[in-house]
């Protein structure tokens, strides 16, 4: 009697993904390198958010229930509105040096280039995750 | 204490008290809810699932557009 040879293991090779991450990384480093308040860098951040929302829309959702009772979730509503309220306050005041907002405290952490592109790899990587749940 | 150290206190108090409701979320038996249970009910819905996705958008263009 002919033994059956034993099954394969197929190794999907995850070329797609690669590919993705080594275009978001290129389109992170060049998008690094334009200044805030220019509008290549507003057309950057349309053109990977546009992707991004994009996909989250048009790909099927993964159903994962919450927790109930949703009293569970209490403590983020009240750190939310926290957070809110510090950066409110900050913009609402001008956010001059007195009160900054959190986007003018990270000014001179971001202007370098490398720095940019990391933290705007970084966002495109939150995004990417927001999509995948 | 000048003014932009107590603000950059305040926002690192919210970040650290970020870290400890996550941890104490995960940890068995929690009634807290992490981060992910947070996001899982309010993208349930196609409208929170857009609405987050374009807080995440903002976010975006206030640290490196604006």
């Amino acid at each position: 009697m002919a033994t059956q040879p034993p099954p394969v293991e197929v190794r999907r090779r995850p070329t797609r993904a690669i590919l993705a991450g080594f275009g978001a990384a290129g389109f992170a480093g060049v998008a690094g390198g334009f200044a805030s308040f220019t509008w290549q860098a507003t057309v950057c951040v349309m053109l990977g958010g546009a992707v991004i929302v994009l996909l989250g829309m048009l790909r099927p959702q993964r159903r994962r229930l919450a927790p109930t009772p949703r009293r569970g979730a209490l403590a983020w509503a009240i750190l939310a509105v926290g957070f809110l309220g510090w950066e409110g306050s900050a913009l609402v005041t001008g956010s001059g040096p007195s009160h900054p907002s959190l986007s003018l405290l990270l000014d001179p952490v971001l202007e370098p280039h490398a720095v940019r592109s990391v933290a705007f790899l970084g966002w495109l990587l939150g995004g990417w995750m927001l999509v995948r749940r | 204490m000048s003014i932009p150290y107590l603000t950059m206190l305040g926002f690192a108090a919210l970040a650290l008290a970020a870290v400890a409701i996550e941890l104490a979320a995960r940890r068995p038996n929690s009634p807290l809810w992490t981060v992910g249970d947070c996001l899982a009910y309010i993208t349930r819905p196609r409208l929170g699932r857009l609405g987050v996705l374009l807080a995440w958008l903002w976010v975006g263009w206030h640290f490196f557009a604006r």
